[in-house]
C-alpha cells in the first residue's frame, strides 16, 4: 500500500498538467497578494480632504434628521427581533449612526483583518483547484486507459484506489500551504513595509493564520472528493463538468429557489470553515391588519457543522467511488 | 508439452448489455485450456470474445458465471496471488503518455517491488535503450508494442499474454514480435497469443484454440488441426479434363473439377493417380498434393460464426499473398 502511495505521488509529481495548474495557482496566489499592497498603504493626504468634505457634508444632514433616522433604524431592529429565533444576533447598530470622518476614510490598515480578509476571498481557488488536479490526476488513467495495464500489475482494486486518492490528498497539502503562505508572507510583508502592522485584531476564529491553517486543511479533503469523482466520471472534462453543473443548478438555481436548502449548499459550508462561521438569511413574511410584511432573518452555519458536512461529503463521495470501481469492468 | 494448465476455463460467459437494453453475449459458456509452456494461439474472427476472454482472465472486467484459474489458482479470487507470473498486454499498449518510457517502467517497477535497475535491462532486451528518454506519446507503434513487452518481462513471467499483438505493425514489426514470443517460449514460458491472423499464429504457435461467438469450437496442436482439415487433395493439371474426371471418378475417388485442373480428396497417393491416368494414355502437366494451412481450417470451422467470416472458399483455391508470405 505504502508502495502504490509513493508511486502514485510520484506520478503525481510528474504530471505536467499537474504542474502547470500548480503554477497557475501560485500565480494567483502572487496576483491575490497585490491587493496587500493597496489594503496596507495609508491614506494619501488627497484622500483625506476628499474625505473630510464628505464628512461635513454628512454631519449637516445628521444634525437636521438624525433623531428621525435613529426612531425609524430602532423600530425596524425591534420587529426583527421579534420574528428572529436568535434576538440577541440582531443589531442594526442604530446607536452608531451618527457620521464619524473614518466612514469616508476607511478603516485604517489592520493586517490581520484585511489578510483575513483576502484569504477568505480567495479560498475558492483553494478548493476548485485541488478538486480539479485530483479530478485530473485520477480521471487521465481512465481516458488514457493506462489504468488497465496498471491493475495487471496492481490487481488488488480497494488498494489501488486508495493510493490513489490518498495521494491526490496528500500531494494537494503543500500546493495549498505554499498558496496560502505566499499571500501571508506577500501581505504582511506589505503591511511592514508601510508600518501598518499594528492595526485592529482579528477576531478570535478570524486570524489569518486560523483561516490560512483552514484553507490548508480543506484542500486534501475536497482533493480526496475530486479524486473520487474522477473515478466516477473517468474523464476531466467530466469532471469539471459535474463540479460546474453542481454549482450552477443545485447552489445557483435551486439553493437560489428553495432558501430552506442554504444550510446545506456546499458553498454555505466551505464559507463556514473557512471564515469561522457564516450566516445566511431567510425571508419571512407575515401578514397583520395592515398587509403582508417581509423581513430577511439571518441564520448561523457554524464552523462546526461546516466541518462535518465536509468530511461527511468526502467520505459519501469517496466510498460511492470505492464500490463502483471495485464494481466496474476497466475498458 | 506438459500437461499442466496454464490457463482454464469452464463455462465461462460474459454478456454485455445495450443502451437500448438488449443483452449481447461476448463470451457464451467457453472452456479453454492452455497448456503450460509453448505458444498457444487463440484464435477467432473479430468480436469471437478473444479480448473480453483474456480481461476476464486478468480481473479487468467480470464474468457472469464459469470458473477459471490460471495456474491453478481460481481468478479473480485469487489474481493477486499470480499476477506476478503474468505479464499481458491487452490490445494497444496503454501506458502515461506524457511520461517517458524510462519514467513508466519505473513506476511500475516499483509497483510491484522490482529493482528499477532491472528497467534498462529490459529496456535493452527490447531495444529501447536509446529511445527510453522520449515521451511515449512520441513513440511509433512499434516501440509502444516493444515497451509493453518490456513492462511484461518486468516481473520475468511464467504466462505471457498478447492480445492481438502485431495490430498496426509494419512486416519488420511482426516478425519482430513474432520472433520475441518464440523466443520466450523456448526459454520455458507459456505464450498465450490472441489472433484473427492466421499465418502469423501457424508460424509460431504450438498449440491453438479456435472461438467463434465466444464458443470453443476447436482446440489441439497445430498439426493435429491441419491434419484433421487436410484430407489430402491433389491437384491434378491435365489438358483434358472431362475425360480424366470420369477415369478418375471410375477409380472409387472424389473428383471435382476446377477450370482446367482436377481436385482429387480422399488422401489418394499421387503415385496412384498418374498411374491411373497413364493406363489411359492421358498425360498429367502438373500434380501437387494441395497443402491445407491452418486459415483454411479456421475458416472453414468459423464460416458464418462472426463477423469478418466468410464461407470457406475452395480447398485448392491458392492465396497468392499468403504463400508469398510464407516464403518469406
Amino acid at each position: 500500500m505504502s508502495r502504490l502511495l509513493r508511486v502514485e505521488l510520484d506520478r503525481f509529481a510528474s504530471r505536467t498538467l499537474i504542474r502547470l495548474g500548480v503554477v497557475g495557482v501560485l500565480v494567483i496566489c502572487c496576483l491575490g497578494v497585490v491587493n496587500a499592497w493597496q489594503s496596507a498603504s495609508p491614506p494619501t493626504d488627497a484622500e483625506l480632504d476628499q474625505a473630510q468634505v464628505y464628512y461635513e457634508q454628512a454631519l449637516e444632514d445628521w444634525e437636521a434628521d438624525g433623531e428621525q433616522w435613529v426612531a425609524d433604524c430602532e423600530e425596524a431592529e425591534a420587529a426583527d427581533k421579534e420574528i428572529s429565533d436568535n434576538p440577541d444576533a440582531v443589531d442594526y447598530g442604530c446607536d452608531s449612526m451618527e457620521p464619524k470622518l473614518e466612514n469616508w476614510v476607511g478603516s485604517p490598515p489592520s493586517f490581520e483583518v484585511d489578510t483575513s480578509a483576502l484569504l477568505t476571498s480567495m479560498s475558492a481557488l483553494f478548493v476548485l483547484a485541488p478538486l480539479l488536479l485530483a479530478g485530473s490526476f485520477v480521471s487521465a488513467e481512465f481516458s488514457t486507459g493506462s489504468i488497465g495495464n496498471w491493475l495487471t500489475f496492481a490487481p488488488r482494486r480497494t488498494r489501488v484506489y486508495l493510493s490513489k486518492v490518498l495521494a491526490a490528498g496528500l500531494a494537494t497539502i503543500p500546493v495549498a500551504a505554499v498558496g496560502v503562505a505566499i499571500v501571508l508572507g506577500g501581505s504582511w510583508a506589505f503591511y511592514r513595509y508601510f508600518d501598518t502592522l499594528d492595526g485592529t485584531p482579528a477576531s478570535d476564529l478570524s486570524s489569518p493564520i486560523d483561516v490560512a491553517l483552514r484553507i490548508v486543511a480543506l484542500a486534501p479533503v475536497v482533493a480526496v472528493i475530486g479524486a473520487a469523482l474522477g473515478f466516477l466520471a473517468r474523464h476531466t472534462a467530466a469532471v469539471l463538468g459535474v463540479v460546474l453543473a453542481w454549482l450552477v443548478l443545485v447552489e445557483v438555481i435551486l439553493v437560489g429557489r428553495v432558501q430552506e436548502l442554504q444550510p446545506w449548499a456546499l458553498i454555505t459550508n466551505v464559507t463556514a470553515w473557512v471564515e469561522g462561521s457564516t450566516e445566511y438569511y431567510v425571508t419571512q413574511c407575515t401578514v397583520d391588519a395592515t398587509g403582508q410584511s417581509c423581513q430577511s432573518v439571518a441564520h448561523v452555519v457554524s464552523q462546526t457543522q461546516g466541518a462535518i458536512y465536509l468530511g461527511v461529503l468526502a467520505v459519501v463521495v469517496a466510498g460511492i467511488a470505492l464500490l463502483v470501481f471495485r464494481r466496474r469492468d476497466v475498458g | 508439452m506438459s500437461t499442466e494448465l496454464a490457463i482454464s476455463t469452464r463455462g465461462l460467459r460474459k454478456t454485455y448489455r445495450s443502451r437500448t437494453g438488449q443483452r449481447s453475449v461476448a463470451v457464451g459458456g467457453l472452456d479453454l485450456d492452455v497448456p503450460v509452456g509453448g505458444v498457444h494461439g487463440f484464435l477467432g474472427p473479430n468480436g469471437a470474445g478473444k479480448t473480453t476472454t483474456i480481461r476476464m482472465l486478468l480481473g479487468l472486467i467480470r464474468a457472469d458465471s464459469g470458473t477459471m484459474t490460471v495456474f491453478g489458482q481460481a481468478v479473480p479470487e485469487r489474481l493477486p496471488n499470480v499476477i506476478g507470473r503474468v505479464g499481458a498486454i491487452v490490445e494497444q499498449p496503454k501506458f502515461f503518455p506524457s511520461f517517458s518510457g524510462r519514467k513508466n517502467l519505473t513506476m511500475l517497477a516499483r509497483a510491484i517491488d522490482a529493482p528499477t535497475t532491472l528497467v534498462d535491462v529490459v529496456l535493452s532486451d527490447v531495444g529501447l535503450l536509446d529511445r527510453a528518454d522520449d515521451r511515449y506519446k512520441g513513440y511509433s507503434l512499434g516501440m509502444k508494442q516493444r515497451l509493453a513487452i518490456a513492462a511484461t518481462l518486468l516481473k520475468d513471467p511464467d504466462l505471457l499474454i498478447f492480445d492481438e499483438p502485431t495490430n498496426g505493425l509494419d512486416p519488420a514489426g511482426i516478425r519482430e514480435i513474432r520472433g520475441t514470443m518464440r523466443g520466450l517460449a523456448d526459454r520455458g514460458k507459456t505464450v498465450l497469443v490472441s489472433s484473427h491472423i492466421l499465418a502469423e499464429v501457424e508460424q509460431v504457435a504450438d498449440t491453438v484454440s479456435i472461438i467463434a461467438r465466444g464458443e470453443l469450437i476447436a482446440s489441439g496442436s497445430v498439426a493435429d488441426l491441419i491434419g484433421a482439415g487436410a484430407a489430402g487433395t491433389v491437384r491434378v493439371g491435365i489438358a483434358d479434363v472431362p475425360r480424366a474426371q470420369q477415369v478418375l471418378g471410375a477409380q472409387g475417388w472424389t473428383v471435382r473439377s476446377e477450370g482446367r485442373y482436377l481436385l482429387v480428396d480422399g488422401g489418394v497417393p499421387p503415385a496412384s493417380i498418374t498411374e491411373a491416368l497413364a493406363a489411359q494414355r492421358l498425360f498429367v502437366d502438373e500434380l501437387v498434393p494441395v497443402r491445407v494451412d491452418l486459415e483454411s481450417v479456421f475458416l472453414e470451422l468459423t464460416a458464418g460464426r462472426g463477423p469478418g467470416t466468410h464461407a470457406p472458399p475452395p480447398a485448392g483455391e491458392h492465396r497468392p499473398a499468403h504463400h508469398a508470405e510464407e516464403a518469406s
